[in-house]
């Protein structure tokens, strides 16, 4: 099929029209092709949806966000740290309902081809062996990262719109080392829009032989997102929490996070059962402290004045 | 005169969709159940082959048409208010596809939009029951061994939301608020082959958790039954001896929501009319 | 600069236009229309306002219908973009307006300012901080400056010069007169002797010498007498009219007075706002229930303060004034023994507001400034028109003013909410005395 003249719109891409013709034939921009063109037209009786279920990108969100921007959850984490494995457990949850209370049920999601995707992996296929990682998310050439989506219907009655950044371990390791980095963009994206970000501490990576270069990383990768974060939602999450790691080590990563931000909370999540824990809990505990963000309200400042008069200063700052 | 229902009958391919309209359609001649027609049907082709098969006690193998076609009832129920039965056929496995592939008939937007009711037909045992990390802990993860998996199936529940989530946009209603129009009713069809004395919607919500909490989060109030339209499984080759002496009319049977059975299957139906549309 | 507000507003939601003019220009002239919208209906401003400042707004709020069918008029297919209505577009849109309209009437400015600063605290604004910060910032510079002039003191006074023009030198017309002095010599000639002409002296002088000089010198004192006489006349000086300059310079210097005396009076009227505001803080004394404040229970004590307050200052009054209320109500006594004096939920103080014979006078000013409640609007719609005086249920209250119904304010919170509601609600009410001043 042919690709719509009009830069933003992707209704070649198995969607509808970005200003939302439901039928293509009436958009103004798609008739613009249709004249010179040969190649096959869309049936003018079906009808297309505007989104394709996949995770969404910068513009696609707007399909959501027009309404308000969604609670958005970025998960800043080096590579195979365990970040796409946690949204694929979430998702998994929520698919037996583990996820959620009767407080806020599950109402809607526009992304979700791209959570089948993320959870596929977790899944035991019937002549397959066991369930494995989620495959690396790759750095592909799209700038943003790719966005999942989840509403929930609140007691009172109104939705929660919640985004789930997954993004590649890449964009935060460039954007560690340099904030301005042409291919932190992504990350750049995630830090200045994130309501709540989830800082991953990989106890492996941690743990393992080369222990000294992740601590380091990590060092690097909190500073910028505690300072990025500015007083928003932040959490520690220690993810493969059923390896061992040094007590020293624990302490120098919780310096790293707390030294800047106080009370920090800390979650602990693993796909493996570690002693009496199931593995769904940690990952219910975490879930649920991301349901509960809540963005304050705002007490704006009186505005600057000039002159020495004390009674247009009066209760400013 | 109130306004009239339109009740529309959604399901997959292989939910029992035709067996329920030829079973509907035979109570309906032979007027054994509460409802009466109110006019000619205006397209009985996808009913007819089925409600010969079923006289001689046969299951049916339904021929998807190939193109969308829809069959619509006139119908009254004893209070004399009136309802038309919308009984869409896209074809075999055009649902499915309509989610995959993301295309539409146009005709179907139409029928959503005006549309006072929805029944989605529901065949739980045919759905699949994935294991996951979670109901099948892991011993040993099997190593970092990284494969691209670029083709899988999309759960049956995903599948199913994505429909409704589909049909909810083409009739432009939005979910900022609990829906009161249309009301929908999930009808679990083969209840026969389920073999449970569960209620049906404690049943739905154990099987598609999510998709259960999908419903109950946009739906004021909906309704699940269960319902059996045949009564028992046919085969499509060896007549059923009861069904050819009896007649299909006597069989079949639904689950009201506090799990009383019914003989009418049409009752899923005069209940929507009952209400106000 | 118009769309500044609108395309920030939009960024920080994540809404992603960058690159689409087209439908930028759908989105700006939307604004235009709606500035215009309220232009016309200042009093509009309120609600405006409080739909713009809450990303929780019902999408089928009045005013956000409003604003969708302006914008369904620009952009046909604009609901089938979004997976819901696209309220976060639309309120970005509202900002935008509210801002143009504002920049050119004072009366929008003071609505929305205060009404921004309630309405923000009670949403999920954090995000939007920096773009409301902003347009707040922006108008609330333009309301302090017009209340500069309203509670200036007599050491601020700049008096204008006095405007008189003093008219152009009168010059008096003076010709130099001459003795005619043919007339003198017939004359003289004629006193000289019988041989003189006209009259002439009867006597010779050789002759009667003593009766000639007589003669000659009765002649002769005449004809000079008259001929300095004629001269002097000639001399009689043009009568010059001062009038007209006086009048002018009299009307100069009574307006020149009128003048000082207006900004001599305002200025002594600012600094009488001043003094009275102090007055009225140390004194904790309410003049219109006649009653110390001191006196009452602490909640009702700080609505009366916001009533009272608001009907001592004017429309345009700085922004400090409600610090000042917040002070004031600070000053307080709190009872120890009540648990529920430093915080009490709002709903049951917007219900006992609508009920208790107290707020009577407070219900009858809101009922007098606003109507009754459609929509998103001010607690006055609710509290000033509690036709059915039931409690209202949690999401409704929610709906209606925006606050959640379980959320708490103290007495002073409480009362500059008040105050600020009851300051926007006069600035733009057209069928209210703008100001009352003493």
């Amino acid at each position: 099929m042919d690709r719509c003249p009009h830069p933003k719109c992707s209704a070649d891409d198995n969607i509808t029209c970005w200003q939302g013709h439901i039928k293509l034939a009436y958009c103004p921009e798609w008739r613009k092709v249709v004249q010179t063109s040969t190649t096959a037209q869309p049936n003018p009786d079906e009808l297309a949806v505007p989104w394709s279920g996949s995770a969404l990108g910068e513009s696609d969100l707007n399909f959501i966000s027009g309404k308000g921007k969604p609670v958005t959850v970025g998960i800043v984490g080096p590579e195979s740290s365990g970040k796409t494995t946690v949204l694929a457990a979430f998702y998994l949850l929520l698919g037996r309902g583990n996820l959620t209370s009767e407080d806020s049920l599950f109402s809607n999601s526009y992304t979700l081809a791209g959570w089948e995707a993320v959870a596929n992996n977790l899944r035991w296929k019937p002549g397959q062996q066991a369930p494995h990682f989620p495959p690396h998310t790759t750095s592909r050439a799209a700038r943003a990262p790719g966005m999942l989506h989840l509403a929930f219907r609140r007691q009172d009655g109104g939705l929660r719109d919640l985004l789930f950044a997954d993004a590649p371990g890449e964009w935060f390791q460039k954007w560690s080392i340099n904030q301005q980095s042409s291919e932190a963009e992504g990350a750049r994206w995630i830090a200045k829009h994130a309501d709540v970000t989830l800082l991953i501490a990989d106890r492996q990576a941690l743990a393992g032989p080369a222990k000294g270069t992740a601590r380091n990383e990590f060092q690097l990768l909190a500073q910028r997102a505690v300072a990025g974060s500015q007083g928003r939602r932040l959490a520690l999450v220690w993810t493969k929490g059923d390896v061992e790691v040094a007590p020293a080590m624990e302490a120098q990563i919780r310096k790293a996070v707390g030294s800047a931000a106080p009370d920090v909370p800390e979650f602990t999540v693993s796909v493996f059962k570690r002693g009496q824990v199931e593995a769904a809990e940690g990952f219910q505990k975490l879930f649920s402290w991301i349901l509960e963000t809540r963005r304050p309200g705002v007490q704006l400042p009186t505005s600057e004045v000039a002159g020495h008069d004390l009674l247009f200063r009066y209760g400013r700052r | 005169m109130p306004a009239q229902h339109s009740i529309l009958l959604v399901g997959e391919s292989n939910v029992g969709k035709t067996h329920y309209g030829a079973q509907f359609l035979k109570r309906l001649m032979v007027e054994s159940c509460a409802l009466k027609r109110n006019g000619a049907a205006t397209n009985l082709e996808a009913f007819t082959t089925a409600l010969s098969s079923l006289a001689d006690g046969k299951a049916t193998d339904h021929t998807p048409a190939s193109t969308y076609v829809e069959s619509v009832w006139p119908i009254k129920d004893e209070a004399g208010r009136t309802a038309e039965l919308v009984w869409p056929d896209y074809g075999g496995e055009q649902v499915r596809n309509l989610v995959k592939q993301r295309r539409i008939p146009a005709a179907w937007r139409e029928r959503v939009l005006a549309a006072t009711d929805w029944v989605v037909l529901l065949r739980l045992h045919s759905l699949r029951a994935e294991d996951d990390l979670f109901s099948r802990p892991l011993q040993v993860f099997t190593g970092p061994e990284i494969k691209e998996v670029t083709e899988y199936e999309p759960s049956d529940q995903a599948r199913t939301i994505e429909l409704l989530q589909m049909l909810l946009y083409l009739a432009q209603l939005n979910l900022d608020r609990k829906l009161r129009k249309p009301r929908l009713t999930v009808l679990l069809s083969c209840w026969d082959e389920l073999e449970t004395s569960e209620l049906p919607e404690k049943l739905l919500a154990a099987t598609l958790p999510m998709f259960w909490s999908f419903v109950r989060s946009n739906w004021e109030s909906p309704t699940v039954m269960g319902l059996s339209a045949l009564e028992k499984a046919l085969s499509r080759t060896e007549s059923n001896e009861e069904y050819a002496i009896r007649g299909p009319e006597e069989f079949g049977y639904v689950i009201l929501p506090d799990g009383k059975k019914d003989k009418d299957i049409t009752l899923p139906i005069q209940r929507l009319m009952a209400q106000p549309a | 600069m118009s769309s500044e507000y609108l395309m920030r507003f939009l960024e920080i939601g994540a809404i992603d236009l960058k690159g689409d003019d087209t439908k930028l220009e759908k989105l700006r002239a939307t604004a235009k229309g709606l500035s215009t919208v309220l232009k016309k209906a200042p009093a509009k401003t309120v609600c405006f306002t409080m739909a713009a400042a809450d990303p929780g707004i019902a999408s089928d709020d009045p005013t956000i219908q409003a604003a969708m069918t302006v914008l369904r008029m620009q952009w046909e297919t604009v609901s089938n973009a979004y997976a819901r209505p696209p309220v976060a577009i639309l309120r970005a849109i509202l900002l935008d307006a509210i801002v143009l309209a504002a920049r050119s009437d004072d009366a929008i400015s003071v609505a929305f300012v205060n009404t921004a600063r309630n309405a923000l605290a009670q949403a999920e604004t954090s995000d939007e901080e920096a773009v409301w910060r902003e347009a707040v910032g922006e108008i609330e510079a333009k309301v302090d400056a017009r209340a500069e002039e309203e509670w200036a003191t007599p050491e601020m006074i700049e008096v204008e010069a006095l405007q008189y023009s003093p008219p152009a030198a009168v010059t008096a017309s003076f010709k130099p007169t001459k003795v005619e002095r043919s007339s003198l010599n017939t004359q003289m000639h004629a006193a000289a002797g019988p041989w003189g002409g006209t009259n002439p002296n009867q006597y010779q002088p050789n002759h009667n010498p003593q009766q000639w000089s007589a003669e000659f010198a009765s002649k002769m004192s005449v004809a000079v007498a008259q001929a300095i006489d004629s001269a002097v006349e000639g001399l009689a000086p043009t009568p010059i009219d001062l009038s007209k300059p006086l009048t002018a310079l009299a009307n100069a210097v009574a307006l020149h007075v009128d003048n000082v005396l207006a900004s001599f009076s305002t200025a002594t009227a600012g600094l009488q706002r001043r003094t009275n505001l102090l007055w009225w803080k140390e004194a904790l004394y309410s003049t219109s229930a006649q009653e110390s404040y001191l006196d009452l229970p602490l909640y009702e004590a700080a609505s009366l303060m916001a009533l009272d307050l608001h009907e001592q200052v004017p429309t345009y009054s700085p922004a400090s004034v409600s610090s000042f209320l917040k002070e004031a109500i600070r000053c307080l006594p709190v009872d120890p023994a009540d648990a529920n004096s430093d915080k009490r939920e709002v709903a049951v103080l917007v219900q006992e507001s609508r009920t208790t014979a107290f707020m009577q006078p407070f219900r009858n000013l809101a009922a007098q400034y606003v109507q009754a409640a459609e929509g998103r609007g001010p607690l006055l719609s609710v509290i000033g028109h509690p036709q059915n005086p039931g409690t209202i249920d949690a999401g409704q209250f929610r709906a209606l003013v925006g606050i959640d119904a379980t959320a708490r304010m103290t007495p002073a919170e409480w009362g500059t909410y008040l105050f600020r509601e009851l300051q926007s609600a006069r600035a733009t009410n057209a069928g209210v005395k703008r100001s009352k001043r003493k």
